[in-house]
């Protein structure tokens, strides 16, 4: 049973859970996985996942920290099963919804594929931090790794990114 | 990262450029269709699939050069509004 089909054969909460948590599980398998058909492939399983454990779901909250937390782990798994380095292209920019005159977006663009770039923890870290606005306190709890570690992941990250922007001349402004 | 609230320029442009989008396909998008209908579409879908294969990836290929359109606009357009803010300076 595909993704698709397990939604229409479901209640109406279920419909509602995927309407409202779609971008957040896709975002995180595509930011993390810079592959948008294999970060669609992601998000359906883990629909699917959620579908088959329809029943331990207790409420939306429930569903929604259910859900990221599959969705973190699915899109690390297909990260890891992935032989080839990520296809990381112009082609795959995201299409900005209107122009934003305070958005530069070969900068944003630069730093997609920057944190695409980074090692695996320090990369799930960064997104949990700047998509998904977690704290590292609950970044921890969802990696099941020490606080520290998180700060230490996020310090890093950010040293890495800063000095590279710099190298490029796309330091502070 | 100089505190827990406190975000500096780096951290502003990560959280706009690690925006959440919408998958490419609505997964929650109602398709009514009873099951003997899904056994015909997958069977027609089978016969059309090898000669539609072209068509479909020069769909993708159209979409992908749109994004990129899409993009190169983005980016002359805010060069653009840079290159006129530092003119109107000039002419100050």
């Amino acid at each position: 049973m595909s993704a698709i089909e397990a939604v229409e054969n479901t209640a109406i909460d279920f419909n509602g859970l995927v309407r409202e948590h779609q971008a957040m599980v896709y975002s995180v398998a595509w930011h993390f996985l810079r592959d948008r058909p294999l970060a669609e492939e992601v998000a359906q399983d883990v629909f699917l996942s959620l579908h088959r454990n329809r029943g331990s779901i207790e409420s939306p909250r429930h569903a929604a920290a259910w859900l990221r937390k599959v969705a973190v782990q699915r899109a690390i798994d297909a990260g890891r099963r992935r032989k080839r380095l990520p296809r990381i292209g112009l082609e795959e920019a995201p299409e900005p919804a209107s122009f934003d005159p305070r958005y530069d977006p070969w900068l944003g663009e630069s730093l997609r594929r920057m944190v695409a770039s980074l090692p695996e923890a320090q990369r799930m870290t960064v997104i949990l931090r700047y998509q998904e606005e977690l704290e590292p306190a609950e970044i921890a709890g969802l990696l099941e790794m020490p606080l520290a570690t998180v700060k230490s992941h996020l310090h890093r990250a950010l040293a890495l990114l800063r000095e590279k922007l710099e190298r490029r001349g796309m330091g502070e402004r | 990262m100089d505190g827990p609230d406190k975000m500096d320029w780096l951290e502003e442009e990560l959280k706009r450029a690690l925006a959440r989008e919408m998958p490419p396909r609505d997964f929650a998008a109602p398709r009514r269709r009873p099951a003997w209908r899904a056994w015909a579409a997958a069977a027609a879908a089978l016969v059309v699939v090898s000669a539609g294969a072209g068509a479909g990836y020069r769909q993708y290929e159209g979409r992908e050069a749109r994004r990129d359109l899409k993009l190169a606009l983005d980016i002359a357009a805010a060069k653009t509004s840079r290159i006129q803010n530092q003119l109107r300076e000039f002419s100050k």
